[in-house]
């Protein structure tokens, strides 16, 4: 009886106590699961959950040759960087030796970095996808692999300026891969869900994912071959003629379409942080305004003809210098004292004579008045837009200072019929000069023809009218033939060439002391801007060139500019095939 | 010989045991040999639960392995277009105006001379 009752009582105490136990275990779940529900759920999600973001692809950029291949200029390749948390290194002579093995390097050089007290270093930039498989299947500890996007500029130095380069966060810095950044980069992905202890998403859970969109390629109105040309001849100028750096642009007048620009110096974009010197990144065809001086003669001399001030037979007295202000304004070269008409003024570069026509814009040519000033600066401002960006698609354009009549002396008005006191960039001038000899029409300077979507769609440039008519077609065809005449007769002989009909402005003129604001003593920049080959220009360039210590002749030019327009020049009639008129 | 008369026979009391017959049913009948009972029915759910438990396990075992197949194939996927974009890079290189004119192909070209045209 009384062990009956003890095995009872056993009884009770086990049940007590695996209800107790039952009750601990339901208020600690209760507690786990209920009260600290999103605790747990949050962390659960910070071991699992991951964000990825996949990288949308760079656009590329090409040029297409005449039959229509496309040519690379900047594309993308994928290559393996090799990295090492050296804390979890186990033994780093023995992991230098094996790395070595496969770059086929002095291992002491990894030596060194996998003995470094820290947790991340890069041993290794960029290997190639089968360097990156051997250091895989070493399965060292503590060195890790990871993609990473390089930009390959095949063409090395070719076009550094229009392509500019591409920076270590992937941001386009200068030139198209700036100007044109936001749609070369495209949209990154995003790859969001669970993922397990390799990094490989679980198929099985709830994975958000956004597609990345990749950059639009862009395929550019450079001819690489006009491009290569350009640059040697710049090359070439600036060694013969010891100068300090020289630009050049050529252009189709008829679409605004750039064929090539370039500088010299120039540097390779891939090897962009090696650069000691970063104003050799500047594209001073389009960020660096200068006062050409008598490149903006014809300009000036297309506006008195289109407001019928003068007519290429117009004459006046010379006297080798005109008094405007408190200023006397010459003519370059011996003093000459005789009757000149307009096409004189132009062939012979006559700074007298382009006052004169200032004189005549208001219909008398006794003094300069507030209408001829007026005149001209609307000219100069609404049609050929010398105030504005041209809008080329390149990063870093700059406008250039035109001062309004109200602000400006007569003298400073006179000087800008000659192109000083007015600066402008070499592209500026480029884009004004093919509007005045294309007919009268402005065309937007661009540099991009199509750009090509990831699903393949292209979308062709259209060509843009900026003015319709700047001056008339038949002011357009005297001025060119004004033009012509500085290369038969004046100072762009340099560029003629027998059975071909090339017109031409030379231009020379003090540069501009931005700190002290006056002109710096002997210092030069020559200019030249032409077109050819036959009646109906088919191309126009301009080159500048800085400093010139050497020269043909006595100004900068006609002496150093010129001729490297003619090299130019020459090579593109042999290059496009035009026959002679 | 006894006699009833259907008056008596209705009046009769029903005899035990015996089934009622109605039209259309069937004159025999079978008792059933197999009963289940409230524990045979929990212990089917259970194992109808664990069937379908497993059946789970198996399906989401199977699509786990698939996605490790599908990241293989991602990654394998990966890894041809790379190949194939450095290829493209080598193309590019190879065939750039620097490379051609450090070549061969250079000493093979002949120097550019006047281009004379037949007049019209």
């Amino acid at each position: 009886m009384r062990d009956s009752q003890s095995v009872t009582s056993r009884f009770q105490w086990v049940r007590i106590s695996l209800l107790v136990i039952g009750v601990v275990i339901f208020v600690r779940l209760f507690y786990i699961q209920i009260i600290q529900h999103d605790f747990y759920v949050a962390k659960a999600e910070r071991a699992h959950q991951q964000k990825l973001v996949i990288e949308a692809q760079r656009g590329q950029i090409y040029t297409e040759n005449s039959n229509g291949e496309l040519e690379p200029l900047a594309i993308n390749q994928t290559l393996k960087r090799v990295v090492a948390d050296p804390r979890f290194v186990g033994n780093p002579e023995l992991s230098a030796e094996m790395i070595a093995e496969v770059t086929d390097q002095n291992p002491k050089k990894y030596q060194k970095i996998l003995r470094r007290d820290s947790n991340y270093e890069v041993i290794e930039p960029g290997l190639t996808i089968d360097q990156g498989n051997k250091i895989k299947k070493l399965n060292l500890k503590g060195v890790f692999l990871q993609d990473v996007t390089e930009r390959v500029y095949p063409e090395k130095r070719l076009a550094s300026h229009v392509l500019g380069f591409v920076n270590t966060d992937g941001e386009g810095q200068y030139g198209i891969e700036q100007g044109f950044n936001e749609q070369l980069s495209g949209v990154d992905g995003l790859l969001s869900g669970a993922f397990d202890a390799r990094g490989v998403p679980i198929a099985t859970s709830e994975n958000i994912s956004t597609a990345p969109v990749n950059g639009d390629d862009v395929v550019l109105t450079i001819d690489r071959n006009v491009q290569r040309m350009v640059e040697r001849a710049l090359a070439a100028g600036v060694d013969e003629y010891q100068a300090r750096s020289a630009s050049a642009v050529v252009m189709d007048p008829n679409t605004g379409q750039i064929i090539a620009m370039a500088n010299y110096p120039d540097y390779e974009p891939v090897n962009y942080a090696e650069t000691e010197d970063i104003s050799v990144f500047t594209n001073h065809s389009i960020s660096s305004p200068y006062e050409s001086g008598s490149v903006f003669k014809p300009l000036a001399m297309a506006f008195g003809l289109d407001s019928g001030a003068v007519t290429p037979d117009t004459t006046y007295y010379d006297t080798s210098s005109v008094r405007v202000d408190d200023f006397t304004i010459r003519n370059a070269g011996a003093i000459v004292s005789k009757t000149r008409n307009m096409t004189e003024v132009i062939t012979k570069s006559v700074n007298t004579g382009m006052v004169y026509v200032l004189k005549s814009l208001d219909g008398d040519d006794s003094s300069i008045s507030a209408a001829d000033k007026q005149k001209l600066y609307e000219f100069y401002s609404g049609k050929l837009r010398l105030n504005q960006l041209t809008g080329i698609e390149l990063a870093g354009e700059s406008i250039g200072i035109l001062t309004k009549p109200d602000q400006s002396s007569d003298a400073r008005y006179a000087n800008m019929m000659f192109g000083q006191g007015v600066s402008t960039t070499l592209l500026q001038t480029l884009a004004a000069e093919a509007a005045i000899i294309n007919g009268g029409t402005y065309y937007q300077p661009t540099i991009i023809k199509k750009t090509i979507s990831e699903d393949g769609s292209v979308t062709e440039r259209k060509q843009t009218v900026l003015e319709e008519q700047v001056i008339s077609e038949s002011a357009s065809s005297e001025i060119r033939v004004m033009m012509e005449t500085v290369v038969s007769d004046g100072g762009g002989v340099w560029a003629r060439r027998s059975g071909y009909t090339i017109g031409g402005k030379t231009g020379s003129a003090q540069i501009a002391d931005t700190e002290s604001g006056g002109y710096i003593e002997d210092a030069e920049i020559g200019s030249f801007v032409g077109f050819g080959a036959n009646d109906r220009p088919a191309y126009i360039a301009m080159v500048s060139i800085e400093q010139p210590q050497r020269t043909l002749t006595p100004f900068a030019g006609s002496g150093a500019a010129a001729p490297i327009f003619s090299d130019i020049s020459n090579w593109l009639i042999d290059y496009y095939g035009y026959q002679p008129s | 010989m006894t006699r009833y008369s259907s008056r008596d026979m209705s009046r009769s009391k029903p005899l035990p045991n015996v089934k009622r017959m109605s039209r259309n049913s069937n004159a025999t009948a079978y008792s059933r040999q197999l009963r289940i009972g409230p524990v045979s029915n929990v212990l089917l759910v259970g194992l109808i639960i664990t069937i379908m438990g497993l059946m789970y396990l198996v399906q989401i075992t199977k699509t786990s392995v698939y996605g490790f197949e599908l990241g293989e194939l991602r990654s394998t996927q990966t890894e041809l277009s790379q190949r194939n974009q450095a290829l493209e890079v080598e193309a590019a290189r190879l065939q750039s105006l620097s490379r051609t004119e450090d070549s061969d192909i250079r000493d093979e070209l002949v120097p550019q001379t006047d281009v004379s045209y037949l007049s019209n």
